[in-house]
């Protein structure tokens, strides 16, 4: 393979990577740039785990808005996991399917 | 009839003779069980390394021997890796060639830590081949596909695990001697390190995760920590390759490579676990391979790593018997009936990789939709839930009635 296509290649999946990394952290920049909001998903989740008795290793966040979180929740076993899209509001602790 | 050389059938031996060694390696490692890493790991559990080889490790979970094959696999990656080993030593003399290899394959990191299913002995395998390009790659032009190649592969090795970030320099020393300017070589390592960050910043778990691993380090004294590297860093090469090496990396005039070395022991003091001790093992082969004065004495050399070799060994008892999770999740898994298995207390994600069935953290709250409770600690009022206990499973196990 030449080295020009192999360099396109490696720039190439540097722009892959980063465009699919930047659209996965967008809905999560309120949580980002506000020690507030941080402060608050994490109190949430926590609460919500700890209620729940899910591990927050099977929690993965999706998205934040003032009033709800968005998140996958994944028990991991051995052989096929479900995955459930849930909408947890903030302040009243709420879990929901997502829309 | 063709005609094979002894020369080739005395490599194809070697080759069997080493995959045995691996197999052994392997054999040994299985015979604990999954531990709690290795589950994060088979099981794709998205923290807190990314996901380029969990994901692999992840898609192969119907595999029915799905932990032996990774042991396997790693163990004969790890052992059968001194082909490149000998290649790094291919100016030397033939003795001195041997010790170079016999110095891989009975380093004490190599030993403990090629049949684990963790990510270090494979970021040392891609430090290996790092090392490697350094040391080998004769002068390329900056724009050669050998050069796009080691790109990509520091792009893979980055999204692998965190810690190969500490061959930075290496890989930028192979860009930087290879004709490339030193504001390309700069931008070629950091931009898969930026890529890391960005995924890093995505990730709130793995965040936690490292501010858990450093705060574990924190209520260790100085002592302790400075103790534990210094007894890794000797593990690591079983002692001469550990001090050959090290001396090697700072007397071979490549300072990439001794950069590298003083990074691997800042990140231990910060975030030290014993298992990082394999990260030092490519840095020590190529300190030899590029100071070979230190083999000057290989026999002796080869001596005195067999015995430390040997000592080690015959210091570390053989672990066997897998943790309850096996035993306990085998009898749970084969009862009949639905609901969720409820935990108490502390456990590892190897209770989630022997089970069949969702595992919840105990309430008491949750005991309706539960199949059985185990109570790693006490948990007096399940009694009163409709659940009988199971005798002789060395855990408290509930079951429901």
């Amino acid at each position: 393979m030449s080295g020009n296509l192999l360099w396109r290649m490696f720039w190439g999946t540097c722009g892959v990577v980063a465009c699919t990394l930047l659209l996965k952290i967008w809905p999560l920049v309120p949580m980002v740039i506000s020690a507030e909001t941080r402060e608050r998903v994490r109190t949430t989740v926590e609460g919500t785990a700890a209620r729940e008795g899910w591990l927050l290793s099977d929690i993965v966040l999706l998205s934040v808005s003032p009033e709800t979180l968005r998140l996958a929740y994944r028990p991991h076993l051995r052989g096929p996991d479900s995955d459930d899209c849930l909408e947890l509001h903030t302040y009243t602790g709420t879990l929901r399917p997502c829309p | 009839m063709p005609v094979v050389s002894i020369t080739i059938l005395r490599r194809y031996l070697l080759v069997v003779l080493l995959q045995c060694f691996a197999i052994l390696l392997a054999l040994v490692q299985s015979l604990n069980g999954v531990r709690t890493d290795e589950a994060k790991y088979l099981l794709n559990i998205p923290y807190p390394h990314p996901p380029l080889l969990r994901f692999l490790m992840g898609n192969t979970e119907a595999f029915p021997f799905q932990e032996l094959f990774w042991r396997l696999l790693f163990a004969t990656l790890l052992v059968q890796a001194v082909w490149i080993v000998a290649d790094l030593g291919r100016s030397l003399a033939t003795e001195k060639r041997v010790t170079l290899c016999l110095l891989w394959l009975t380093a004490g990191s190599l030993l403990f830590q090629a049949g684990t299913v963790m990510m270090a002995p494979i970021t040392a395998l891609q430090g290996l081949i790092v090392v490697w390009f350094f040391l080998k790659s004769k002068k390329l032009d900056a724009g050669s596909s050998q050069l796009a190649g080691v790109a990509l592969f520091w792009l893979a090795s980055l999204f692998t695990a965190y810690q190969a970030v500490l061959y930075a320099p290496v890989v930028w020393g192979i860009f930087r001697r290879n004709g490339c300017s030193s504001s390309r070589a700069s931008v070629i390592t950091v931009v898969p390190i930026a890529l890391l960050l960005l995924y890093v910043a995505g990730n709130p778990l793995a965040i936690s995760s490292f501010i858990s691993a450093g705060g574990q380090n924190a209520g260790s004294s100085y002592e302790g920590i400075t103790g534990s590297i210094v007894v890794a860093w000797l593990t690591a090469g079983s002692g001469i390759l550990s001090v050959l090496g090290t001396y090697g990396a700072l007397r071979s005039g490549r300072k990439e490579l001794f950069i590298s070395v003083l990074l691997l022991f800042t990140f231990l003091l910060v975030s030290f676990r014993a298992y990082y001790a394999v990260l030092f093992l490519p840095l020590f082969i190529a300190g030899v391979a590029a100071h070979p004065a230190v083999l000057q004495k290989s026999h002796l050399v080869a001596a005195a790593q067999l015995c430390c070799a040997v000592l080690l060994l015959a210091q570390t008892p053989l672990s066997i018997g897998s943790s309850p999770a096996r035993h306990v999740m085998q009898r749970i898994n084969d009862l009949p009936g639905t609901g969720v298995v409820l935990i108490h207390g502390s456990f590892g994600h190897e209770w989630q990789y022997e089970s069949r069935i969702p595992i919840l953290r105990y309430r008491s709250a949750l005991l309706s939709k539960s199949k059985a409770v185990v109570c790693l600690e006490r948990c007096p009022e399940v009694a009163r839930y409709g659940f009988y206990q199971i005798a002789n499973m060395g855990e408290e196990v509930w079951i429901r009635r």
